[in-house]
């Protein structure tokens, strides 16, 4: 094909006019940005969130990748898009969509071929695919390819990740792909720089030697002069071979997502002196990414908070209590202290109280979870001098205003000596008469080691989560673990399968306890567990058979949570379900070492906001 | 009472956290006595063959485990002829984690790469294979070699695992596109990797070794060329297992003598060739004539779509020996049948993984699986959605609406190959009765 042979200086100028540009999404970072421009498309990257995927998923299946499915909601809405043959998912995605737009469609939708490595014979398949794709666009766009649209963004194309980087401790967002409405959650939270190193910000190019930026200048010239003829036609096709050439190996030898056959060159993202800690974000069904974390935390010196999202809205609480639990135990490397200033928050509660001048000076926390709140009182020493249980109920302020309320009843005049209170647990955030708010991750980290210094790993089984946290020597955070997007191993499960049992919940805690048949329950998702009882109770088996297994399937999650987290002993448990014997002892068994259980597994975090409360005063 | 392979899978739980040679040994010695009960199976019907075949693979997995500096981890997709040429033993994710899930074990050890951090979505037959690997009980192979070829799992669990072993890591990249410009390339890379496999191995490469190999390869590729085109003339008691043998007999065994017996005795199941005299051999090997079944007799035939759940009992219920349902295909044995020409086999082997209907478009597969399906005479489909395969959930839309087009209803079902926990058994046999009642109907 010729490619400039029907150029003229105003279809050379049109793909310069970032205006009389179509705009094209892509989705990846090989995609060949600089050869849309010089073809007259704009590329943009696509990475909004979708409020559902339910158009998606008629299409395709609810278990295909998250950002497979986004792109297809995407693209129903219309528009060109460009993409590349990335993985399993982006090819269906692809698929789905060929079969929707049919032969002809006004759109263009492209799949490009990618190559799993940077070998010489990987560059030649690539530059041949390029071609064919530059084929595709001239003939869509009807703008030739002109030779210096592409120079000028291949310049302003990022030459190496530094580039990316600012002057200045930071945090990277690493991993898989993040949504838009993701990276602003993290940025909001973290008190640091944060740089998005995912596919998504880290596409690099390196600069177009010298030579070529002066044939395609020069080339550019004699089009606008109309000398093309003159020229001769091989000069034309030469130069476009020889710039798809290049092209081809400087889209390659990008820092290698994970999909390439060799991802050692990985390391260097996380090589840079000033990173202090990374997020790493993997995407709901896409699988690439876990094997990079597995790498990364292996080999990495740095805190690493992992997260999964699927590029739908986040539900703000969870991804608030990780990244603040994060930053927490993170910021100490920036010389930040982990708890914010003291604010203005709690000043209607000292009014309402009547902040008196009493020598007593006491602290108070107070934990908002999903079933109970509870809130602990200390006196300077660090002695717990009162404490309630409550239920949250509909909302997380009328239980923290209950559990206040029987907090004043136990203590009388003496609550107004309550110098600082600090919330804590999933409602922190909408507790008015806390005077500031710190993670349950931290809380927990406190209290367990306030109760016990030798604690090294906490396993703390609440109503809608389970957490396993790392502690060093001193009590801080070292690492953590959290599973929140599902029941499974939750007090809710244990909650639900009560139910079915027809059970409450101190008579399944005692029925694990005894049993004969060694029954295992092998389903991971409570909903398909349910059934799974439902069926060994029509089978006739024993309440207590059934119960231990229900007791091994929360043990094992967790015990392998614990190892994930890489939790050494001493274990100590805490959160409601610490209260089954039954689970602790499976527990044990699965960890192969004891596990302590405090005298009030339930009051851990609200102690230990209690006693950073006391520490911040 | 627990079954044997019930007894076993428990032996193997709880020697895994301490004793992994333990696990090993035992999980080594009952596939060479499923190898050894396999031998001793005479005869040519359709189950005695096929307890005969899957002895054999039990053998290699039991030969892979046991002689692990003779063994070259490979993807199903790898073609192995090679292998077999240097005197090489192939083991594969799938193999192994069926026989685990045969063995009631694979749900600890895929437990166990989860708590390495593999993703829970992962698809279970690479992720139990890691879990045997970071177990211990997996011993690290001479080499790991795999193709980029339809499944990203690929991409990922050979290159960890070769990590984790530092052993060497040989990729052969497939264009996603058909054509003699991606066959020589494809047979250069081939050659490229035999001739670092030659260095691992310590073991000089024959050509003419690999061109026999690859006679009883073509010999095998044109038994079960005759055999999908003669399958809609016959009802036969195939199984989950003996349609899993089939592809393992078109995949990484392939030019293995006992997969060529394999396809001859599957294909003379339904009577070799020739009508009159077809009928009668397919009456002594097993098979029924479609003219011979009765309507009162006729259960309905379904064609498979991806790997089947051959360790769920519920479903062999449903699915075995043709009492309920008769399985008459599976999408993946039919998925690359170009003839291998024992003259060119780079070539040859280059063009069976470009030219296999899993490589690109969805349409590829849909279209082979649904010419495979109207020459079986399908009456149904069951795409499987094996957990964790994108390939196979992406198309499932698209392959249910051409297959119903054409007259062949689809259920789309969930499950899983080998992990017990992913499948919500119950739910599973409702929804496969409801359907073959509806096909019936």
């Amino acid at each position: 094909m010729s490619w400039m042979a029907s150029a003229c200086g105003s279809g050379a100028s049109a793909a310069a006019d970032a205006e009389a540009m179509r705009p094209c999404a892509y989705f990846c970072k090989y995609t060949p940005l600089e050869l849309l421009a010089a073809c007259g498309f704009r590329p943009h990257l696509a990475d909004a969130e979708c409020a559902q995927f339910e158009q998606a998923e008629v299409r395709t299946h609810v278990n295909l990748c998250s950002h497979a499915k986004m792109l297809i909601e995407t693209a129903l809405a219309g528009g060109d898009m460009v993409l590349m043959d990335c993985c399993d998912s982006i090819r269906r995605a692809f698929d789905v969509l060929h079969v929707e737009d049919g032969e002809g469609g006004d759109r263009l939708l492209e799949l490009v071929d990618l190559p799993h490595d940077e070998s010489s014979c990987a560059r030649m398949r690539f530059a041949e695919g390029l071609s064919a794709l530059a084929a595709t666009l001239v003939q869509r766009s009807g703008v030739p390819f002109s030779p210096a649209a592409f120079a000028k963004a291949c310049e302003s194309a990022n030459g190496q990740v530094a580039d990316l980087l600012p002057e200045e401790p930071f945090f990277a967002v690493m991993g898989a792909r993040a949504s838009d409405g993701l990276l602003d959650a993290i940025r909001s939270s973290l008190g640091a720089p944060v740089v998005d190193l995912t596919c998504g910000g880290n596409r690099t190019l390196p600069p177009l030697p010298e030579e070529l930026r002066e044939r395609c200048l020069a080339a550019e010239m004699c089009l606008a002069a109309g000398t093309e003829a003159d020229r001769g036609q091989g000069d034309g096709d030469a130069l476009f071979a020889d710039c798809m050439d290049w092209y081809a190996h400087g889209l390659l030898m990008q820092i290698p997502c994970m999909r390439m056959a060799d991802v050692a060159r990985r390391r260097e993202l996380t090589e840079h002196p000033d990173l202090v800690g990374v997020i790493y974000n993997t995407v709901k069904f896409c699988d690439f990414y876990g094997f990079d974390y597995i790498r990364l935390k292996e080999e990495a010196p740095l805190p690493i908070l992992k997260i999964e999202s699927d590029y739908r809205p986040q539900p703000p609480g969870q991804l608030s209590t990780r990244l603040e639990a994060f930053w927490e135990s993170a910021s100490g490397a920036l010389g930040k202290g982990a708890v914010r200033a003291p604010s203005a928050r709690g000043e209607s509660r000292k009014a309402e109280m009547g902040e008196v001048a009493m020598e007593e000076a006491l602290f108070a926390g107070i934990d908002s979870g999903s079933t109970s709140t509870n809130m602990v009182v200390i006196d300077e020493s660090g002695e717990m001098v009162a404490s309630a249980i409550v239920r949250t109920g509909p909302k997380a302020s009328m239980g923290a205003e209950a559990a206040l309320a029987a907090i004043k009843e136990q203590m009388g005049e003496r609550a107004s000596a309550i110098r600082r209170i600090f919330a804590t647990g999933y409602g922190r955030g909408n507790i008015s008469f806390a005077d500031d708010a710190v993670t349950e991750i931290t809380c927990h980290g406190r209290g367990a080691h306030a109760i016990a210094p030798q604690i090294r790993t906490i396993v703390d089984i609440g109503g809608q989560d389970s957490k396993v946290i790392c502690l060093h020597e001193d009590g801080t955070v070292a690492n953590f673990i959290m599973n929140d997007k599902c029941a499974a191993g939750t007090g809710r499960f244990l909650e639900a399968m009560a139910r079915t049992l027809e059970l409450s919940l101190p008579e399944l805690a005692q029925a694990g306890q005894r049993w004969d048949q060694d029954l295992t329950i092998s389903a991971m998702c409570t909903v398909f567990a349910e059934s799974e009882v439902i069926s060994l109770i029509a089978d006739d088996h024993a309440h207590d058979d059934i119960v231990h297994g229900l007791n091994k399937s929360i043990a094992s999650r967790t015990a392998s949570m614990v190892a994930r987290a890489k939790g050494e002993g001493p274990f100590m448990m805490t959160g409601g379900v610490a209260r089954n014997r039954g689970v602790v002892a499976e527990l044990e068994r699965k960890l192969g070492a004891s596990v302590f259980v405090g005298k009030d597994p339930d009051l851990c975090g609200a102690l230990g906001a209690a006693l950073l409360a006391r520490e911040s005063s | 009472m627990d079954s044997p392979a019930q007894i076993v899978g428990s032996w193997v739980d709880r020697s895994l956290p301490h004793e992994p040679e333990r696990a090993r040994r035992l999980l080594e010695t009952t596939y060479s006595l499923v190898g050894a009960a396999g031998r001793l199976r005479i005869g040519a019907s359709v189950p005695m063959a096929t307890e005969r075949y899957n002895g054999v693979i039990a053998s290699t997995v039991a030969r892979g485990l046991r002689h692990p500096e003779d063994s070259v981890l490979v993807n199903i997709f790898m073609p192995c002829e090679p292998l077999r040429a240097l005197s090489a033993t192939p083991l594969f994710p799938e193999a192994i984690s069926v026989y685990l899930a045969n063995t009631c074990c694979a749900t600890p050890f895929a437990q166990a790469a989860e708590d390495h951090d593999v993703p829970e979505t992962f698809c279970s037959y690479h992720k139990v294979m890691i879990g045997m690997a970071e177990t211990g009980v997996l011993p690290k192979p001479k080499a790991i070699v795999n193709t980029t070829l339809a499944c990203d799992a690929n991409q990922v669990s050979f290159a960890h695992l070769a990590k984790r072993w530092n052993a060497p890591h040989l990729v052969v990249d497939v264009p996603n596109a058909s054509g003699e410009e991606a066959v020589r390339d494809v047979a250069g890379q081939l050659r490229r990797t035999v001739a670092a496999l030659e260095e691992i191995l310590g073991r000089s490469f024959d050509e003419e070794r690999l061109r026999k190999v690859m006679g009883a390869s073509a010999k095998t590729v044109s038994a079960v060329r005759a055999f999908r085109r003669l399958r809609g003339e016959a009802t036969l008691p195939m199984t989950t297992t003996g349609e899993l043998c089939l592809v393992i007999a078109t995949h990484c065994m392939l030019g293995h003598p006992a997969s060529l017996r394999f396809a001859n005795e599957m294909l003379s199941a339904l009577g070799g060739s020739g009508g009159a005299r077809r009928s009668r051999k397919a009456a002594a090997n097993g098979g029924v004539t479609a003219s011979a079944r009765g309507a009162s007799c006729r259960v309905p035939r379904i064609f498979w779509i991806h790997t089947l759940p051959n360790w769920q009992m519920s479903m062999r219920g449903v699915f075995d020996g043709a009492v309920s349902a008769e399985l008459v295909g599976c999408d993946l044995s039919y998925e690359s049948l170009a003839l291998p020409d024992p003259e060119h086999p780079f070539e040859s082997l280059a063009r069976r993984i470009v030219e296999s209907s899993n490589n690109g478009a969805a349409e590829r597969r849909i279209q082979c699986a649904l010419e495979s399906a109207k020459q079986a005479r399908a009456d149904g489909a069951v795409l499987f959605c094996h957990w964790g395969c994108k390939q196979t959930m992406g198309l499932s839309a698209l392959a249910k609406e051409e297959f119903e087009r054409e007259g062949i209803p689809v259920l789309v079902l969930d499950g899983d190959g080998c992990d017990p926990r992913n499948v919500a058994d119950g739910q599973m046999i409702t929804r496969t009765n409801a359907f073959l009642e509806a096909v019936r109907s």
